[in-house]
């Protein structure tokens, strides 16, 4: 596992029906990703003054089976992510391998052929179905657009999918405003399985959600992954959620990678800074627990102008010169575990003092 | 929940069997029916359900802010430093509310004035609260942006609201609220639509609030965890009813309500795995014109018995400060193992 991790950064060599990776339990790969979308001005004749770099060079692997969780503060372009795989955006540079073939280069055809096995589900369950359908109809439609329906079958498989996912047959009949946001949202998901894909991307799927009703669409997300062995990328706000679900987890600051690693890694042993402190301002559902708070200052800067250096450099506590210059890579720890700092030793053998520690002059000391 | 009106100095608030129906077209929905708690000077009170449970209406029934048609307070009292606001005149109470309870909604957009820059926004609030002149009101303004955080306060006073970002806007909202030194901040969902960072940014801020000036905070959230990390005491609320409250303690230790119980189990903790199912209450939240009958969590209730679809419980308080409503509780069946 470890191994082809390290490859994840660069490598595109020996490329095999398995994509880059050469690892058949990988089913999706992303290669230095990026979607720029142009900062516009002007009125009459717009013309593009800036790129807006929502996401900058993104990579990472998606196994069988497993859900990737993908977390970040608004903005940091999980989204963008997720419209990218879809093909509801277009990439402006990078790699996306599934199923052995790079997208990029895919026709058209070849394209909708491969979405159906890549499909999504979004954050509004209201808003993704259209209000003119019944749940049938929604259910049925990935099906037509790709011709896929047998007249004779089209009952039973709705069936099928509405007992799967929690609702009955008699639900077949129903208009979304007929539905509470809860059933909305199986339906969704219904949708998302009706053309039995081998990745289901999920944003924000259950943050519209009152508490009970989230519990038992987690449920079910998990169950559906146990039975037929889909692999999700799940994106949420709620940090808890994401720590239930998934099985490795990647954080993103300002269209970036700051760490990636097993979902235990991410949250117990976090080694970024940032995801330090994003892990530390999760309020804790134990009044007698007090934790230790990493107060971040500020907000996440725009991503027209994104900080040289390390992006995380104004708003890290463990800042040094160096950040302000130099780009930290990703770097692999041990076992899959990476982290983008260049301090990220020092920093987990505590042996790296916080900035507002350091005497000036430490800090001569280090831009000398 | 008979608590003494007189007695309890402490109490600067009691809200008093309030009943809070709306007249629809499709019926009347009791949003409130028959809520009592009171808040004590510098405490945080949180109040938890889910979303149409009633917790808004409660805190705009509080204001006086009900949309009247179709909204009215049918019955019970609010009683504000020991005043009934229903008898208050609309001038007086509009000179309450800029000066003594304060309060910051959910969206922090819809409730800032576009066209106005935020430094005459929070100036004109001080100005009609107080009697200062246009220096010292600019002088207070940017201290109280200091104070919120907002970095440049001084530069950012001729911003208009759409150049700051959500959480800054939240800040300015409860800046604003400040303006006036009030005695009571209402607090409907202050950070639902904001990244965890922020959140405890302005959480952060209203603990310290809390402590320097005394303020008191009724905190409307549908999150445990922040329940969990800011309340003193916590009412639950389901339908329209609160159906347990006690300190913050007592109700994550010792729940007794079914449903406070059900809350607490169907949000992953750090500890569950993967393979462990979260409890999910079955059913959903109640049509509130048409309420299930005797106790209105009976459909979904893990504990219900079959009196529950018949007797509507009474509230008992099981410890001093431990309130309930529920049938296992209040002694009106007979309880069998
Ligand atoms: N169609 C677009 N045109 C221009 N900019 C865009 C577009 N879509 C996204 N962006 C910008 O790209 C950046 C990343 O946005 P994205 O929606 O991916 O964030 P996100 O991580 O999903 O945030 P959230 O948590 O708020 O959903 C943001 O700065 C956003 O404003
Ligand atoms: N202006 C209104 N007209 C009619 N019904 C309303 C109005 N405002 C709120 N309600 C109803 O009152 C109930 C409680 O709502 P609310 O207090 O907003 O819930 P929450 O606990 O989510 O804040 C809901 O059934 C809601 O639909
Ligand atoms: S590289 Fe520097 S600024 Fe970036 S996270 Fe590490 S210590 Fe902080
Ligand atoms: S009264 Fe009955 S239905 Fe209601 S909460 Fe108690 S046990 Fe459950
Ligand atoms: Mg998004
Ligand atoms: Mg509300």
């Amino acid at each position: 596992m470890s191994s082809t991790e390290a490859e994840l950064k660069s490598s595109t060599e020996g490329k095999t029906e398995n994509g880059p990776s050469n690892d058949p339990d990988v089913v999706l790969e992303v290669i230095n990703l990026r979607k720029y979308f142009p900062l516009e001005a002007g009125y009459l004749f717009k013309r593009k003054v800036a790129d807006i770099k929502a996401v900058d060079g993104v990579s990472f692997k998606l196994r069988k089976g497993e859900t990737l969780g993908l977390v970040g503060e608004s903005g940091c372009g999980k989204s963008t992510i997720a419209k990218t795989l879809t093909f509801l955006h277009k990439p402006t540079a990078g790699e996306i391998w599934f199923k052995g073939r790079d997208l990029r280069l895919l026709s058209r055809k070849e394209l909708r052929e491969v979405a159906r096995d890549l499909t999504m589900v979004f954050q509004d369950p209201a808003a993704s179905l259209d209000p003119r359908f019944t749940v049938m109809q929604s259910i049925l439609e990935p099906l037509e657009i790709h011709n896929l329906v047998d007249e004779t079958e089209k009952y039973g498989i709705v069936r099928d999918l509405l007992l799967r996912v929690g609702l009955s047959p008699h639900h077949a009949y129903r208009y979304p405003h007929e539905l509470s946001g809860g059933q909305q949202q199986r339906v969704g998901i219904a949708r998302a399985l009706t053309l039995q894909p081998q990745v289901i991307i999920l944003d924000e799927p259950v943050s519209a959600l009152d508490v009970s009703v989230r519990a038992s669409i987690i449920n079910l997300l998990i169950q559906l992954q146990d039975d037929f062995k889909f692999s999700y990328i799940f994106i949420a706000h709620d940090l808890s959620v994401v720590r239930k679900i998934s099985h490795r987890v990647a954080v993103m600051y300002l269209g970036k990678l700051m760490e990636y690693g097993e979902v235990t890694d991410i949250y117990d042993d976090p080694m970024h800074p940032y995801t330090q402190a994003l892990m530390s301002a999760v309020p804790i559902p134990d009044p007698t627990v007090k934790k230790e708070r990493i107060h971040l200052k500020g907000e996440v800067p725009t991503p027209i102008n994104p900080p040289v250096g390390c992006r995380f450099c104004t708003r890290c506590r463990f800042v040094r010169q160096k950040c302000f210059l130099e780009e930290p890579e990703l770097r692999e720890f041990d076992n899959g575990h990476l982290v983008a700092c260049h301090f990220a030793e020092e920093i987990k053998a505590g042996t790296h003092k916080l900035a507002d520690e350091l005497a000036d002059a430490e800090i001569a000391d280090q831009q000398a | 929940m008979a608590e003494n009106k007189a007695m309890d100095k402490e109490d600067i608030l009691i809200v008093d069997d309030l009943h809070t129906y709306f007249f629809t077209e499709d019926g009347v929905v009791k949003a409130v029916d028959g809520v009592t708690f009171t808040v004590r000077r510098g405490e945080v009170l949180g109040l938890v359900g889910e979303s149409g449970s009633g917790k808004s209406v409660t805190a705009m029934s509080i204001l006086k802010l009900i949309p009247q048609p179709p909204g009215k307070i049918i019955s019970g009292d609010v009683i504000w430093k020991g005043q009934s606001i229903l008898n208050i005149p609309e001038t007086e109470m509009r000179a309450i509310r800029g000066n003594q309870i304060a309060v910051v909604f959910q969206d922090p957009m819809t409730s800032l004035n576009p066209v106005l820059t935020i430094g005459d926004q929070i100036k004109e609030a001080i100005k009609l609260h107080q009697q200062v002149s246009d220096i010292e009101a600019e002088e207070k303004t940017r201290t109280l942006l200091e104070l919120v955080g907002i970095p440049d306060a001084g530069k950012r006073l001729k911003d208009y609201p759409w150049q700051f970002s959500g959480g800054m806007r939240q800040r300015v909202m409860i800046a604003l609220a400040l303006s006036c030194n009030p005695d009571l901040l209402i607090a409907d969902e202050p950070t639902t639509a904001l990244d965890v960072t922020i959140q405890a940014q302005v959480l952060d801020l209203m603990r310290d609030l809390k402590n320097r000036f005394q303020t008191s905070i009724i905190l409307i959230t549908h999150d445990i965890g922040v329940i969990a990390e800011m309340c003193d005491r916590v009412a639950v609320m389901y339908a329209g009813n609160i159906v347990e409250l006690a300190d913050v303690i007592t109700i994550f230790k010792e729940p007794k309500h079914p449903y406070t119980k059900a809350l607490l189990k169907a949000i992953p903790s750090a500890s569950s795995s993967r393979d462990e199912e979260l409890y999910a209450i079955p059913g959903t939240i109640p049509n509130l014109i048409n309420p299930p009958s005797g106790c209105r969590f009976h459909p979904r209730c893990a504990e219900a018995r079959p009196e529950c679809s018949e007797i509507v419980p009474e509230t008992v308080e099981l410890e001093p400060g431990h309130f309930v409503r529920c049938l296992l509780y209040t002694g009106q069946i007979e309880i069998t193992k």
